[in-house]
């Protein structure tokens, strides 16, 4: 669809009035996200794809930023950067006040597109988009004073290396005051706090909240967001309660101590007990080493020691009465052999601590 | 205004920040929570990890609003092993990196010279009250002291 170009026109009224500039947009296609209009264009002059996003002004919530003049005073590697901004006439109510905003087009979209293509991350892979979006999210917190309050896997936009990761959709982004807080604005989705609906503010601690389950996400799949309802999320955000069921909300067997007690704080109910700066987290993401995980099969896990270096340990599980008995090897070659001193381990199930510490020892020989 | 400092210990890059403005008297006031450990990236040796190491130290300046950044040189010239020379000139090269690209002044000075300035000719002598601390803060004696002592004389370089 061709959209009339006087919708996206920019008139230069200081120069002259028959003067009209105008960008020349091919729509190509809609775009499923959020709640607001958003087009996929292509730019004939400069031959490359956009993205608008269009707002109706006089539905912004007071405690909203405007997003082109928040995204427009961010720069930074990691948020999403504005090409332009322009206003859209022709509605039939007089009232609106509607804008574009133009940003560049990513082809991979977010980790949400990438993980309902099928696709999934490796170990290293994830912590590279975590620990850039973390980046992205802390520029926003330290360097702007602003909550963006709608965080989550479908806002974060996929890059090549280095850059990885993207912030992306300030549309209902606040400042924070003096003491650090700006005004909850009730949009639940699964990755929202509790402190949602039982606080009636947000802070820092609130806005890292959501990449706990973006890091599960990233490492485990997609959640089944199919099975989780509107009125299902905000009831169990109500109480105070994560919407996800436990087992939806489980880190794979093989993710590491460490790991796992960083995802415990940022998913505390307590907004206490969690991260309280994106810098702290930062801090400590950027001491846990993920190998390169892949399940093989059932019970079955290969990693590989480097980006080069193909398979190079395997972790079983085998079943039997008592649980699982759980076994490291080493690839020599085609053949498998157990390392010297990694004796088996019975388990009562993968969950155990002593489970755990058999992938730890086999993320550490992995990465040594 | 706040001026960074670096010293390269052990392959860790330790970054603190004094605060000091221009009508002020002393040698600044250190800020504890602004100090950081930043350790290369484990793993093989990949060039993207000079670049990701750049960006940690990047988003540091970016927090803090820095204005210079003031490196602690060695005074260790031999029996140097590679393992040791090599995590201290990828830490030092994202640090340049880092401040080149935030544009801001980035020198190195010997440790003498900041003894010096601070009246303190052994700087590991240095009483953390110079920058206003009560008591020594946490990773004091394992680079801290080298880093806030260097951003000290940072802040004198540009009042």
């Amino acid at each position: 669809m061709r959209l009339p170009l006087s919708e996206l026109g920019w008139r230069s009224d200081s120069v002259a009035a028959e003067h009209t500039l105008r960008l020349n947009f091919e729509s190509i296609n809609s775009l499923p996200q959020g709640s607001n209009e958003v087009r996929l264009y292509h730019d004939e002059i400069l031959d490359c794809d956009r993205v608008g996003k269009r707002f109706d002004l006089t539905m912004v919530e007071a405690t909203v930023l405007p997003e082109a003049s928040t995204l427009q005073s961010i720069r930074h590697p990691n948020v999403l950067e504005i090409v332009s901004a322009a206003r859209v006439e022709g509605y039939s109510d007089p009232l609106m006040q509607v804008i574009e905003v133009i940003t560049p087009y990513y082809p991979q979209g977010s980790i949400t597109d990438a993980l309902l293509r099928g696709e999934r991350f490796s170990g290293p892979r994830a912590m590279a988009i975590m620990g850039n979006a973390l980046r992205g999210i802390r520029e926003l917190h330290a360097g702007h004073g602003i909550l963006h309050r709608d965080l989550k896997s479908g806002n974060i936009l996929l890059t090549d290396a280095p850059i990885h990761a993207l912030i992306a959709d300030l549309g209902v982004a606040g400042r924070m005051d003096a003491d650090g807080f700006a005004p909850a604005v009730k949009n639940p989705t699964l990755y929202s706090p509790p402190e949602l609906f039982t606080g009636g503010n947000l802070s820092v601690a609130s806005d890292l909240y959501p990449l706990g389950h973006i890091l599960r996400e990233l490492l485990g799949g997609p959640f089944p967001y199919g099975r989780y309802s509107r009125e299902q999320v905000r009831e169990s955000l109500r109480a105070g309660q994560n919407p996800l069921t436990d087992e939806d909300a489980a880190l794979p067997v093989w993710v590491p101590s460490r790991l796992r007690k960083i995802h415990a704080k940022l998913t505390a109910t307590d907004p206490k007990k969690r991260y309280q700066t994106a810098r702290e987290l930062g801090q400590d993401l950027e001491k846990v080493a993920l190998a390169d995980w892949r399940e093989v099969g059932p019970y079955v896990w290969d990693l590989a020691s480097s980006e080069l270096a193909g398979r190079a340990y395997r972790v079983e599980a085998t079943t039997n009465p008592q649980g699982f008995l759980l076994s490291i090897k080493k690839y020599s070659g085609s053949k498998l052999r157990r390392p010297q001193g990694h004796v088996d381990v019975q388990v009562s199930t993968l969950a155990d601590k002593e489970a755990r510490e058999v992938f730890d020892r086999a993320n550490a020989l992995a990465l040594s | 205004m706040r001026f960074a400092g670096v010293a390269v210990k052990a392959g860790t890059i330790h970054m603190a920040v004094v605060e000091r403005d221009a009508d002020q008297d002393g040698f600044g006031v250190g800020i504890d929570s602004a100090f950081s450990r930043l350790t290369p990236p484990s793993g093989p040796r990949t060039a993207s990890g000079l670049r990701e190491l750049k960006e940690r130290v990047q988003q540091e300046i970016r927090d803090w609003d820095i204005r210079s950044v003031t490196l602690v040189d060695t005074t260790k010239y031999v029996q140097w092993k590679y393992a040791d020379a090599y995590a201290r000139v990828l830490s030092l090269s994202a640090v340049m990196y880092a401040a080149a690209e935030a544009n801001l002044p980035y020198v190195e000075v010997k440790p003498a010279s900041i003894g010096k300035h601070l009246r303190t000719p052994r700087l590991e002598t240095l009483d953390p009250a110079t920058i206003a601390f009560a008591t020594a803060p946490k990773y004091w004696t394992t680079g801290g002291l080298e880093a806030y002592a260097a951003a000290a004389f940072g802040a004198r370089l540009a009042v």
